[in-house]
């Protein structure tokens, strides 16, 4: 900083200083001085013959000495001190030496001594000493003529002559001038582009303001930062542009450089958030000194942009927690099956993170890498990083324990040549295959879902990897490039020995086919008997009778209903429900399910009215989930509301400009409107109504039989569906559940079992 | 109806059920062959040629299943006996494995009363006899 203030301060006073060095101008100062010098010694040697004739050796002597303060007089004027003093000093001289000449008697030598030191004193200051030498010139020539009676003749012959030498002299100190003027604005020149191109290329803003805050100068980066250009803001308070914390600097500064008398060297540093035109939030690092030209004081400061590092800093500090949280719960392993999944993602993701961020910040990652790499190293999947052409740049401990294969000897080989991958009946997945299926993205846009592209096989239908003894296990891969900028460089592995998982899964699989057929076998049993005896093929019954095997099959009836429910739920929970969606239209399939309401809606007594839009689209969905939706949520609707009530279905697309504010932020939406004027559900229990098990007091009376299961299968199915769930109620006045599904529609899912439709 | 009664084959494992449906298909006036496991049940089928099969699933030495695909890829008859499964298992991928071999239908057990199994079954048959 110090530094770049008196680079300005050096370039903008000192010019002559500079110049004055330069080689070719001292050559010429030496050539004037040389020449002079040659010029007195000539006279003073052209005097001697005479002097020794005529005068005494004091004259001589005398002259020796006014050589001597020419001399003194040339050296004098190299520092600088020039005009009147030294000026006043010469004509003290000269006229002490016509005093001493008036005094020997002899004037003739007069000229010949004070006309060098005329000269030596014109080259300290043409303009002013010119003058001086005439005057001195004129005294020169009239004593003469006064004292020793010189005819008109000589006195114009030896002042004409000597006018023109000392003119010739005159033009040659001129053009010296003239050299060193015209120099010098080059210099300036050359020395002011260099700054220019400095200051307008510096990533730095650079911004100089006077002491009273006017703005003198804003360089190409300050415009950028700030958004004003130089023209907008030159001439303009300070405080108009730059936040508050800048103007306390800047008055701070300029007080104690005003009390130091403007000699204060101090540098001032601070950091300041700073809102550009366009309303970005910055961090800026400012450092200012103050200077001065003339008296006239300003103030430089430099403005780092120090955002970006902040925040990778930041980042960086984020990632580094969240990697060594996750080495943490990685050596905690063998938890169970759904934790293993979250933690597969989140491993996967923070060491991506990790990668991306040596491409970020690789001094930073440099420092880090010991550290990441014993992360990697101690995570509990096995994990295998490749270059861009699969070869093994890095794998882990549990890669090694889980493949046979030692770090040693994989390093550089290609992986998927490496370790062979089959499907479930055994058969090899080709090499092509596996780098199409894993490795691929080549060419595509890397913007695309935000540069993260994630490969993960099923765990229902896996592969095999291979061991190094030729075994095999199945596996659960998450692969993803590693992208940098738009190119992919390599290649992250995570993969999980997933046997135990298998084998936890087959076993609650067969559990529940198990049960849901032992359970129903014995409630089949007896339905069927019940309605052979209700049907009096047995023999006549007596109303009694009737009755009681009314009650039993009424029971028998909410026993399945409440096993098909269970099993439901557990298949929810299990993940393992099969999602088959087909394109369907939904008011028709509302309308199947509606027709099976009609007769208790009529039994009843209540009114039923639907509404459908005329815009709704075709949509992706599972008939048999999307049947769950509409057949629990009317069913309820019908079930609590009284005689006399009524029941609403309403169907249409989500609009931005009508229907609630929850409505409005669904317009890719399907909405399902299912009103009621039941009973409501209690405010208190408004919060747990879609919980597993849940029944709200008031429909415990109204209907004992309820599984409490309908809403949670309910709303596990359209969250499935990725849609929206939600309702208005008040007790007493009715209910609206409302069901939001994307048109996008339902996503295929894999699963071995179905729900069962109720 | 033909003064010939039509054949029904009940393939199933459970006492109690075997009973209730052959008295149940007998009082609507179908002749009935009894199977209490798959081996059976195939072997009945390719002797006594019935109109018509019941068949449970779940059962002991050959599941139904098995025995349903032995009868189709059988030779000495029983490759158009129209099937109905009866049984409880309701996974998908028992439903899709009995369709993809030939069912005329799958039905749930508890979710079936008796008179709308005997409904179907007799729905099926005259359907045969229209063709």
């Amino acid at each position: 900083m110090r530094n770049i203030i008196d680079k300005i301060q050096e370039i903008l006073i000192n010019p002559l200083k500079e110049v004055s060095d330069l080689p070719t101008l001292r050559k010429t100062r030496l050539l004037t001085f040389a020449i002079l010098l040659l010029l007195v010694f000539n006279i003073v040697f052209s005097l001697i013959p005479e002097a020794l004739g005529i005068t005494s050796f004091g004259m001589l002597g005398l002259s020796i000495v006014f050589t001597l303060l020419l001399f003194v007089t040339y050296v004098i004027s190299r520092y600088g001190f020039v005009t009147l003093s030294t000026s006043a000093i010469i004509l003290a001289f000269s006229a002490a030496v016509f005093y001493m000449s008036y005094q020997i008697g002899d004037t003739d030598i007069l000229p010949y001594i004070v006309i060098p030191l005329l000269i030596g004193s014109m080259l300290l200051d043409l303009k002013y000493m010119r003058w001086v030498f005439y005057t001195i010139l004129a005294m020169a020539v009239i004593f003469p003529v006064f004292i020793e009676g010189l005819t008109i003749k000589d006195f114009l012959f030896g002042f004409i002559s000597y006018l023109v030498m000392i003119e010739g002299l005159v033009y040659l100190v001129t053009w010296n001038r003239e050299r060193i003027e015209e120099l010098h604005i080059v210099n300036v020149k050359r020395r002011e582009n260099f700054l220019k191109a400095i200051v307008s290329n510096v990533d730095e803003a650079l911004i100089t303001i006077n002491r009273h805050g006017k703005i003198k100068f804003w360089n190409p980066s300050a415009e950028r930062m700030y958004g004003y250009s130089q023209k907008e803001v030159l001439g303009k308070d300070i405080s108009e542009f730059i936040n508050e914390k800048f103007i306390e600097m800047h008055s701070r500064m300029v007080e104690r450089y005003v009390n130091s008398n403007f000699k204060s060297n101090e540098v001032e540093q601070m950091r300041m958030e700073e809102e550009s035109r366009k309303g970005k939030k910055i961090i800026l690092e400012v450092s200012a000194a103050a200077w001065s030209i003339e008296k006239k004081m300003y103030i430089t400061a430099i403005l780092h942009d120090i955002t970006k590092q902040i925040e990778i800093e930041n980042r960086f500090i984020r990632k580094k927690e969240e990697a060594e949280k996750l080495a943490l719960e990685s050596s905690k392993h063998l938890q169970l099956v759904e934790e293993k999944n979250v933690q597969l993602e989140r491993t996967k993701k923070a060491m991506l993170n990790l990668l991306e961020d040596i491409e970020e910040d690789k001094a930073i990652v440099e420092r880090e890498k010991a550290r990441s790499d014993s992360i990697l190293l101690a995570i509990g999947e096995g994990v295998v990083v490749t270059d861009r052409k699969d070869r093994i740049l890095l794998v882990n401990d549990a890669f090694e324990e889980m493949l046979g294969w030692k770090r040693g000897e994989v390093k550089g080989k290609s992986f998927v040549e490496l370790i062979p991958m089959q499907n479930e009946k055994g058969k090899d997945v080709p090499v092509k295959e596996r780098m199409k299926h894993l490795l691929l993205y080549e060419g595509k846009d890397i913007n695309e879902s935000n540069g993260r592209y994630l490969t993960r096989t099923s765990s229902v239908k896996p592969y095999y990897y291979i061991r190094k003894d030729g075994s095999r296990f199945p596996v659960n891969i998450t692969k993803t490039p590693i992208v940098m900028g738009r190119d992919n460089v390599g290649t992250v592995e995570v993969f999980r020995d997933i046997t135990r998982e298998r084998e936890i899964d087959k076993a609650k699989t067969e559990f529940v086919s198990i049960a849901s057929h032992q359970l129903r076998t014995p409630l089949s049993t007896i339905g069927w008997y019940t309605e052979m005896l209700v049907s009096e093929d047995a023999g006549r019954l007596n109303s009694d009778q009737k009755s009681y095997l009314k009650e039993i099959y009424i029971g028998n009836k909410r026993m399945i209903k409440l096993v098909n429910a269970l099993l439901n739920v557990s298949r929810i929970e299990m993940g393992t429900f099969g999602v088959a969606p087909v394109e369907i239209d939904i008011t028709k399939l509302a309308d199947d399910v509606v027709r099976e309401f009609l007769p208790l809606v009529k039994k009843k007594g209540i009114s039923f009215d639907k509404e459908y839009a005329k815009d709704i689209p075709k949509i992706k969905l599972d008939t048999k989930l999307t049947r769950i939706v509409f057949q629990n949520i009317l069913s309820n609707a019908v079930k609590y509301t009284p005689k006399g009530g009524k029941v609403t279905l309403d169907i249409r697309m989500g609009d931005d400009s009508k229907g609630t504010v929850k409505e409005r932020q669904l317009s890719k939406n399907v909405i399902i409107k299912i009103s009621d004027t039941g009973c409501g559900i209690p405010e208190k229990q408004k919060d747990k109504i879609f919980t597993k098990l849940f029944r709200a007091d008031n429909v415990k009376e109204i209907d004992p039989d309820g599984t409490g299961l309908g809403l949670y299968i309910v709303k596990s199915i359209v969250d499935n569906a990725r849609g929206k769930i939600w309702f208005e109620s008040e007790e007493n006045k009715g209910t609206t559940f409302f069901v939001a599904i994307p048109i996008t529609g339902m996503k295929k899912q894999e699963g071995t079992k179905s729900l069962i439709g109720g | 109806m033909s003064d010939k009664k039509e054949k029904i084959l009940i393939v199933e494992d459970e006492a109690p059920l075997l009973n209730v449906l052959d008295k149940k298909f007998k009082q609507e006036g179908y002749e009935t062959i009894l199977a209490k496991d798959g081996r059976k049940g195939l072997e009945m089928a390719k002797s006594e040629q019935p109109d018509l099969i019941l068949l449970d699933i779940l059962m002991p030495k050959m599941d139904g299943l098995e025995m349903l695909k032995r009868l189709r890829a059988s030779v000495d008859g029983g490759r158009d006996i129209p099937v109905f499964c009866l049984t409880n298992l309701s996974e998908m991928e028992n439903i899709s494995e009995a369709v993809q071999i030939g069912v005329s239908g799958y039905l749930v057990k508890t979710d079936w009363k008796l008179d709308e199994v005997v409904k179907k079954v007799k729905e099926k048959l005259n359907e045969a006899h229209e063709e």
